[in-house]
């Protein structure tokens, strides 16, 4: 009895959280007309692609994904990168001022990033970075919250594993690239995902700092296409191809995905 | 296995910068060719600069219109090319999204950067005249130029005796009826209300027969909601001197209104927080809206159903709403004459009836609105202009909204009176004005 009410309660949990999922491909398969009358109506009575056609016989579409893919990419690779090595220095390693350090970084990230948008566009505009892909990748490329997931998992390895490589006659380096990073992968895969989600869903920071829509990511790209009233299918189907990136990036990482959240601690 | 993976994406990463490297470096070359429409006449340009005076480049951030598909990024890149052509000044036309357009604006412009020409709407035109951030034309435009336009147009784009906008586009709203209910509820299309009291009854009667009569989306704007019957009523929100007029008698009767029709379930039950309610209308449940040209235009391509437009209500004065879409040039603008100038271009008869014809909005210009001729639905919206009050024209007009609506959400949900809504609502606004 109890395994039926508990599998009842997460059958409900499971169609709640793919409702909108549904809603999303099964809309962008529908006639403006029928979007119209029951946006949230879930089968299209006509299914037609003619909402992709729409998107992809817009010129510069490729150019969009393309963005899309360096400004995400990029960051994805350095933060990954950038989180192993920071991580395991303040989780491993002892110097002058480790804390201090380490928590000022954490604080920066309590400022609402809003407060940035101003200063960051100055700045920006002194550099000749708007309307570049510098001015997305460049603030993007190390995010103190994957060193955080880093520097918490590795705080739980054993000092014992870096002490027998030591006597084995092994340095910093290759303690790092042989032991360290094999074990942290899981973890590094999810500081990787997490990027990959927040930046190649940021329409915000590409909005303001983007006007040339050869420039745009599909996110901007997707929102340029669509006048004051919108179009319910158009969104949809923009969303879904938006969509399958993230999607296959999460199905690739995902156990080690998984992994890594049970071991850094997020729950 | 770990270690394989790393050395792909290793390789995947530098292929990447490599080819992001290049793309930016050379993203200054599509800047100038490419940025969605610029203008090169080259050497004819000098002629042209010596005639008119004016000289350099501009550049000119609107918004999609449409949805891409009749001829607006055409129609830009003629305007551009012949503007350039007739005063040698180059137009940089670029065309941002909707979406956060007031953070992405304000954030050039604070930065000192930004377009020298932008789109705003007269709720947003105080607060950005107030903060000094767009350019007081009246030196640029002579009351000759500015009398071909609609009243109620130059009205939306001047605050406290300044000229600030050039108008370009201007909607009406006014009740748009299902004809099949009409003619099951036995009401001739030729006879409908104009009047509170005549509607009351068609509502009462709509109900009786199972329908709603109107569609109100209390989530969304109250220039959709409340301020018609408002101004209906004879009431309004706060004037240019900071009165507040919204819990005055007249007022108070457009909230009365409000709560009657839900209480009387002539409104849908979600009325208290929907954002449309174009299902129930394009489904055939619900009498009438208050539609504007858009969804007279939705309506005629899809047609659900025959509909009539009846002209907008009247209580003590006959109002409604309707936007009005204005080019403004930036204060920090280095070329405020071109920018001007090709405000008032853009806004010409011929680019109005251009402009309006493939945006399906009505021209400000009484001479312009022939495009019409030919469509008889758009041609009586178009005659309502004159009726039509673009919101509230205050610095504070859009935060005022969230704080009222809440107000009648209250209202709607039984836990206080209109008058008691009206008087929160006066006191939130008050906080506002002086905080």
């Amino acid at each position: 009895m109890k395994k039926v009410i508990s599998y009842t309660a997460l059958a409900i949990l499971a169609i709640v959280f793919i409702m909108p999922f549904i809603i999303m491909v099964f809309g962008s398969l529908k006639e403006v007309k029928q979007a119209q009358i029951d946006p949230l109506f879930w089968l299209p009575t006509n299914p037609s692609i003619q909402n992709y056609i729409t998107i992809f016989s817009n010129g510069i579409f490729l150019r969009w994904i393309w963005n899309s893919i360096v400004i995400t990419v990029i960051p994805v690779m350095t933060q990954m990168i950038f989180a192993a090595l920071l991580g395991y220095i303040f989780a491993k390693k002892q110097f002058w001022g480790k804390e201090a350090i380490f928590w000022t970084f954490m604080a920066v990230i309590m400022i609402p990033q809003q407060l940035f948008i101003i200063p960051k566009y100055i700045m920006f505009a002194d550099f000749g970075w708007i309307n570049t892909y510098w001015a997305l990748i460049v603030p993007e490329l190390w995010a103190i919250m994957g060193v955080f997931l880093v520097r918490q998992f590795l705080q739980g390895i054993p000092k014992d594993l870096e002490e027998a490589a030591y006597i084995d006659g092994a340095n910093d380096w290759q303690i790092f690239f042989k032991i360290i990073l094999p074990l942290s992968f899981p973890v590094v895969a999810t500081v990787g995902t997490f990027a990959f989600i927040s930046n190649w869903n940021d329409l915000f920071q590409p909005l303001i700092y983007l006007t040339n829509e050869k420039m745009f990511p599909v996110t901007v790209g997707l929102a340029s296409m669509l006048g004051k009233e919108g179009n319910f299918g158009v969104e949809m189907a923009g969303a879904t191809i938006s969509f399958i990136p993230t999607f296959l990036i999460f199905i690739f990482f995902q156990r080690y995905f998984t992994e890594g959240i049970t071991m850094s601690g997020i729950k | 296995m770990s270690i394989s993976i790393f050395k792909k994406f290793g390789l995947l990463f530098l292929v990447l910068v490599l080819s992001a490297v290049m793309v930016a470096c050379s993203d200054d070359e599509t800047n100038s060719t490419d940025t969605n429409t610029t203008t090169d006449n080259g050497s004819a340009n000098s002629e042209t600069e010596e005639s008119t005076g004016l000289s350099g480049e501009i550049t000119v951030w609107a918004h999609p219109y449409t949805d891409g598909t009749t001829g607006e990024g055409d129609m830009w890149k003629t305007f551009a090319a012949d503007f350039e052509s007739e005063t040698g000044v180059k137009v940089n036309f670029e065309q941002i999204p909707w979406a956060n357009r007031d953070q992405k604006i304000l954030t050039a412009l604070a930065a000192g950067q930004g377009p020298d020409v932008f789109y705003v709407i007269p709720d947003q035109m105080p607060q950005y005249a107030e903060q000094q951030l767009i350019l007081d034309i009246s030196q640029y435009v002579t009351d000759e130029e500015l009398s071909g336009f609609v009243p109620t147009a130059i009205e939306a784009t001047s605050w406290k005796g300044k000229q600030y906008g050039m108008p370009i586009l201007q909607t009406a709203e006014s009740l748009v009826y299902n004809k099949e209910i009409l003619t099951e509820l036995g009401v001739d299309e030729n006879s409908l209300p104009t009047t509170w009291d005549e509607f009351k009854a068609l509502a009462e009667k709509a109900k009786a027969a199972g329908y709603y009569a109107f569609s109100y989306a209390g989530g969304g704007s109250l220039n959709n909601t409340l301020y018609p019957f408002l101004w209906q009523a004879g009431g309004n929100v706060i004037d240019e001197s900071n009165n507040i007029l919204i819990n005055k008698p007249e007022a108070v009767k457009s909230f009365e209104l409000i709560n009657e029709m839900y209480t009387k379930g002539w409104i849908p039950q979600d009325s208290i927080t929907a954002l449309d309610h174009d299902s129930l209308y394009f489904g055939g449940k619900l009498l009438a809206v208050n539609g504007s040209g858009i969804s007279v235009n939705r309506l005629l391509a899809e047609k659900p159903f025959d509909f009539v437009i009846a002209p907008p209500l009247k209580d003590a004065e006959q109002l409604t709403y309707g936007t009005v879409g204005m080019f403004v040039g930036s204060a920090i603008s280095k070329n405020p004459e071109a920018a001007a100038e090709f405000m008032k271009y853009v806004t010409n008869t011929e680019n109005q009836r251009t402009f309006n014809n493939i945006t399906q909005y009505i021209p400000t210009r009484d001479d312009a609105k022939d495009i019409f001729d030919s469509q008889p639905y758009m041609a009586q919206l178009a005659g309502y202009t004159q009726y039509a009050k673009p919101g509230i024209i205050h610095p504070e007009g859009r935060n005022i909204m969230p704080v009222v609506q809440a107000e009648i959400q209250a209202m709607l949900e039984g836990k206080q009176s209109p008058q008691e809504a009206a008087d929160k609502s006066a006191e939130a606004i008050d906080k506002l004005i002086n905080k």
